[in-house]
């Protein structure tokens, strides 16, 4: 099953609540390598880059601001 | 306007004819990278001075940016969340100012895409009477799944106020 959908440039994680949605984005984040670069986003937001202290709402805006990262490995893993 | 774009070998990079902090995030990158690793972890505490770009896309130069951090020359010129706004920036300037500007930063980006190696070079380039002028060194960072995102540091010289 995927776990993410793409419309109109747009990724969306799949999961009725924000803990599934967030358990798949990282399963995304996993699976593409992209830890790292997550890390400087959460640093960016949110001053550290430890996931399990994140609140909802800061889940929320991860995903987010994620977009263009998810994004992009998902055009680069196609094209492969 | 004109921009120019001149690039320095590896050779200059290994013998400090650089920027200290480059030379620290490229010693960083060789020691991580080695032997295939795909663990960069050591640079997340550095990202406010970093940006992350992905594929080059030569029609749209500006697109590929996905992390700008706070302390980039792109963040001082445009604001915080660059990665959001990047193509609306560039698409209010086209086919204004950063067309040849976009070219030059994009062919070496490519350069170090395709090659997987890392670039230093200097860029210039005038905006009216303003020049702005930086030093920027890219690393190719390869994912453990394939996709390939360039970290770059750009050590500013000149900064125009637009």
């Amino acid at each position: 099953m995927n776990t993410y959908v793409e419309l109109g440039g747009v990724v969306f994680v799949v999961g009725e609540t924000i803990d599934q949605r967030f358990e798949e984005f990282q399963t995304v984040v996993e699976d593409y390598g992209l830890s790292t670069f997550v890390s400087f986003i959460m640093f960016k937001h949110f001053a550290h880059s430890s996931p399990e202290s994140l609140s909802d709402d800061e889940k929320e805006k991860l995903i987010d601001e994620c977009q263009p990262l998810i994004r992009e490995a998902l055009i680069q893993g196609r094209a492969m | 306007m004109s921009t120019t774009c001149t690039t320095f070998t590896i050779a200059d990079l290994e013998k400090n004819q650089m920027n200290e902090k480059a030379r620290f995030f490229y010693d960083m990158w060789r020691r991580q990278s080695k032997n295939g690793g795909t663990d960069f972890g050591e640079f997340v505490p550095f990202s406010p001075d970093l940006i992350v770009l992905g594929k080059p896309k030569p029609t749209d130069p500006m697109a590929n940016l996905v992390f700008s951090g706070n302390n980039t020359i792109g963040a001082k010129l445009f604001g915080e969340s660059l990665e959001k706004k990047s193509a609306q920036i560039y698409a209010n300037l086209k086919p204004g100012s950063l067309n040849d500007y976009s070219e030059v930063v994009s062919a070496a980006q490519n350069d170090c895409f395709e090659s997987s190696e890392p670039v230093f070079d200097y860029i210039s380039s005038q905006f009216g009477d303003q020049t702005l002028a930086y030093e920027r060194l890219l690393l190719p960072f390869r994912t453990k799944a394939g996709p390939v995102f360039l970290v770059g540091y750009s050590m500013p010289i000149s900064v125009p106020e637009f």
